[in-house]
């Protein structure tokens, strides 16, 4: 058997393994590839083994490739950040019977030994830093083969089903052999296909969103092993079958990358809520309990503090590397049934309450890692304004230095999508109801029509309203105040630090709530500049779809043209300049007639 | 939570008439909260006019300061804030704050605003008794103490706030954000460029006596 020499992509600017900088793979391990061995590994092997060097690997490769009886992986764990993908691959390619040899790795606890491989490997062997794992039985990914059989599911709401409708006719279309589709929760009367899905969770109950129960629900209920649980606004590719087909068969926890695109002609793309990173959340000392476990098992994602959570950075992951703190952002999970199922979500977490992050690093810890499918994309149908920056999104390049990314279009006066998914009439409405609430009588003024037609007329309201409040300095009335600001005026989620440090600004600082709220507001800011002059809300969900024209076809060639170039930085798919056009113009979400 | 201005020289003249006056401020609507600087003869009209249903709490400012340690004396924080957790929902609060100094008592005012913070339900009034002399320094930090109060803008004002908000996402928008946070940033190095040249000018002219 071969040896197989791995060398990283440069472009990842991980640490050499060198001659210079690591020791040679010893001889008397290279000779056991004369004995049917297959030898993985990243160090230097002398030329008179004639290896077989593997070059540019990196986070969007697969490696179910390594197949054998005696499989020995040297220093693989000490070299490679990417151990874990590769070991993850390796051990689901194996036959059941085949070993694996982990050599030259300083750490005690391997990566094998986590729970996940726990039920269905066993260290037969463990001598001087060697240890032997022997597969004795298939593990969970496996039990549910094949990549035939798909069940949709999508966590939704009662409220207005227009671009659910358009989400669910796309999983219609989807050229799968086998396919349900799962909605958890009873959707808006609008919705078109009640009689082609099966609806469950409708006991869960919102406020506050159950996310976590819900998604969980759908894993349950799923009749085929392979789960897709997205949320109402993603939109998947036509060649959903395709895409994960070239990706292979007993995948982890793995999501697509995404995109939105801004304006009506797909010119300006922003990458969008798809696979996070954060570096500093897991080393955080701030912990609290949760709320279904006991004071000696505390956590970074406690609600209590979640506000001091949230300080900690968070980029977009760049789908070239991987890292045991990367996470799906929740939006678009694809995952084998009882993948899911043996590492639930937590459902004492609800809704951005970073139960995303939570999820995904329990999972790691398990020994299920995250990755990306880079062989499409999805796009959003609609966006939040707080996850789309007009200054740009940071997003991590290849080598891991987050940098703040913008399409050279963002300043093209193209006409634009809505900012926010609220009506006009109800963004009145609710402005009317927070004037109500909290403008004494004698001071209430009635909010002109303009003020969610132009952003100067909004922001010029909001200001008058502000100046007008009169709100009691006490904990709980305050923190109403803010969250109604936000819900009833903003049409945004606000930031839990923000929202904390309003508070105590009010309170201790004795700040003006015009200052706070609006001029030190960078939610707001984001607003006017996505939309300087209107179109801040919507007139009908339909402003969201793209209208099939040459000149979008040309907006899709310049966007796919910008992504191709930066495709080690902003979006990375496996593919040339063609494979982006036809992933972009494949996910983009069309008017039917 | 209503809260009341009261001038001393009717406190000691007439404490009676001043608690009775109290009794007719708590029976207001509660979900209105008023503020009043109350005058001589406003209460003695209202003296006779209403029943003493709720108790009233009379703190001795004294027992807020440790004096000794500075010439104006020092605030016992921790005690005011206690107090202030204690203080019953259908009290009256009385603090007897004259020949104290109006600094020292805005300062307790603020103190007391943290501690009744947390607290759910609050007392039905407070009022403060100072000196004739100080009404005015302390009525106004009293009526934004417990509330954040409208301050109304003009119209023509709420506009220039708005379209700086605006000029300031539209450099953001086309310059990105390294270059488009700089016509803000000058904005605001300007701004402090003319408070300093203005301080340094009422300087000159004697009406800043500081540094």
């Amino acid at each position: 058997m071969p040896i197989y020499k791995l060398t990283h992509l440069k472009a990842l600017g991980y640490t050499p393994v060198s001659k210079t900088t690591a020791p040679m793979l010893p001889d008397e391990i290279a000779v056991r590839a004369g004995n049917g061995a297959m030898i993985v590994t990243f160090r230097p092997v002398a030329p008179r083994h004639r290896p077989e060097t593997i070059k540019r690997v990196n986070a969007s490769e697969r490696f179910s490739w390594i197949k054998g009886r005696d499989i020995v992986m040297y220093g693989i764990e000490t070299d490679s950040p990417l151990a874990p993908l590769i070991l993850w691959d390796v051990a689901h390619a194996i036959e059941v019977g085949a070993t694996i040899t982990m050599l030259g790795d300083a750490s005690a606890s391997r990566y094998l030994q986590r729970d996940y491989f726990a039920a269905s490997f066993e260290a037969v062997e463990s001598a001087d830093g060697s240890i032997v794992f022997k597969k004795r039985a298939p593990l969970l990914a496996e039990q549910d083969s094949g990549l035939d059989a798909w069940t949709f599911g999508i966590p939704v709401g009662p409220e207005d089903a227009t671009l659910l409708n358009v989400a669910v006719e796309r999983i219609l279309e989807l050229k799968v052999k086998k396919k349900e589709i799962l909605l958890c929760g009873r959707p808006g009367a609008n919705f078109k296909y009640f009689d082609r899905v099966r609806i469950v969770g409708e006991d869960i109950t919102a406020p506050p969103v159950k996310i976590c129960a819900k998604k969980n629900r759908l894993a349950q209920e799923a009749a085929h092993p392979n789960l897709c649980i997205i949320h109402d606004r993603v939109f998947l590719p036509e060649n959903f079958d395709e895409i994960v087909r070239r990706f292979g068969d007993h995948y982890p926890l793995t999501t697509m990358q995404s995109v939105y695109f801004d304006d009506k002609l797909n010119m300006v793309p922003r990458r969008y809520s798809d696979i996070g990173i954060s570096h500093r959340v897991r080393g955080q000392s701030e912990r609290g309990v949760m709320r279904n476990e006991d004071v000696d098992r505390i956590s970074e994602f406690a609600p209590a503090v979640l506000a001091l959570t949230e300080r900690s950075s968070f980029f977009s992951h760049n789908a070239l590397r991987y890292d045991q703190t990367s996470y799906p952002t929740g939006s678009m999970y694809i995952c084998k049934k009882s993948v899911w199922l043996a590492c639930p979500q937590n459902e004492s977490l609800h809704w951005i309450e970073f139960e995303d992050l939570e999820h995904a690093y329990r999972a790691s810890d398990m020994g299920i890692p995250s990755r990306v499918n880079p062989y499409g994309v999805t796009q959003s149908l609609v966006s939040r304004p707080l996850l789309m920056r007009v200054a740009g999104t940071f997003i991590e390049n290849a080598k891991g230095r987050a940098r703040l990314s913008r399409a050279w279009t963002e300043v093209l006066p193209i006409k634009r999508k809505p900012a926010i998914k609220v009506s006009t009439d109800k963004a009145l409405e609710a402005m009317n109801r927070f004037t109500a609430k909290y403008v004494p009588a004698e001071i209430r003024m009635q909010l002109p029509a303009a003020s969610v037609e132009r952003s100067t007329h909004r922001l010029a309201t909001i200001i008058n309203v502000l100046s007008r409040v009169r709100v009691p300095m006490q904990s709980e009335k305050l923190r109403a105040f803010v969250a109604d600001f936000e819900k009833w005026i903003v049409f945004d989620q606000l930031p839990f630090s923000w929202t904390e440090r309003v508070v105590h600004g009010f309170l201790a600082e004795r700040a003006d709530p015009v200052r706070v709220l609006v001029m030190e507001n960078d939610v707001l800011l984001n607003h006017i500049a996505l939309r300087p002059k209107g179109a801040v809300f919507l007139r009908s969900p339909v402003d969201y779809l793209q209208r099939r024209s040459i000149s979008l076809i040309f907006g899709t060639m310049c966007s796919a043209l910008y992504l191709f170039r930066r495709r080690k930085d902003v979006l990375y798919l496996k593919g040339g300049l063609s494979f982006y056009y036809r992933a972009l113009m494949k996910s983009t979400p069309f008017k039917r007639t | 939570m209503h809260t009341v201005c009261l001038p001393a020289s009717v406190w000691r003249a007439d404490d009676r008439a001043v608690e009775s006056f109290l009794h007719s401020v708590a029976v207001c609507d509660s979900a209105q909260p008023v503020f009043m600087l109350a005058d001589t003869s406003a209460i003695l009209r209202q003296a006779q006019a209403a029943g003493a249903d709720h108790e009233v709490r009379r703190i001795e400012f004294a027992d807020w300061v440790r004096i000794g340690y500075t010439a104006e004396g020092v605030l016992d924080v921790e005690r005011i804030r206690n107090d202030c957790a204690m203080f019953s929902a259908e009290n009256i609060v009385m603090l007897i704050a004259n020949g104290f100094e109006s600094d020292l008592i805005v300062r307790a005012l603020h103190q007391m605003r943290i501690g009744f913070f947390s607290v759910a339900q609050w007392p039905k009034v407070i009022a403060v008794v100072c000196d004739d002399a100080q009404m005015f320094q302390v009525a106004p930090p009293l009526s934004s103490a417990f509330y954040l109060q409208p301050t109304v803008l003009n119209p023509i004002a709420a506009k220039r706030v708005a379209n700086r908000i605006v000029k300031d996402s539209k450099s953001l928008r086309l310059f990105g954000k390294s270059i488009g946070v700089l016509p803000s940033l000058l904005r605001r190095w300007s701004a402090k460029r003319r408070v300093a040249q203005e301080r340094k000018a009422n300087r000159g002219l004697g009406w800043v006596w500081e540094e």
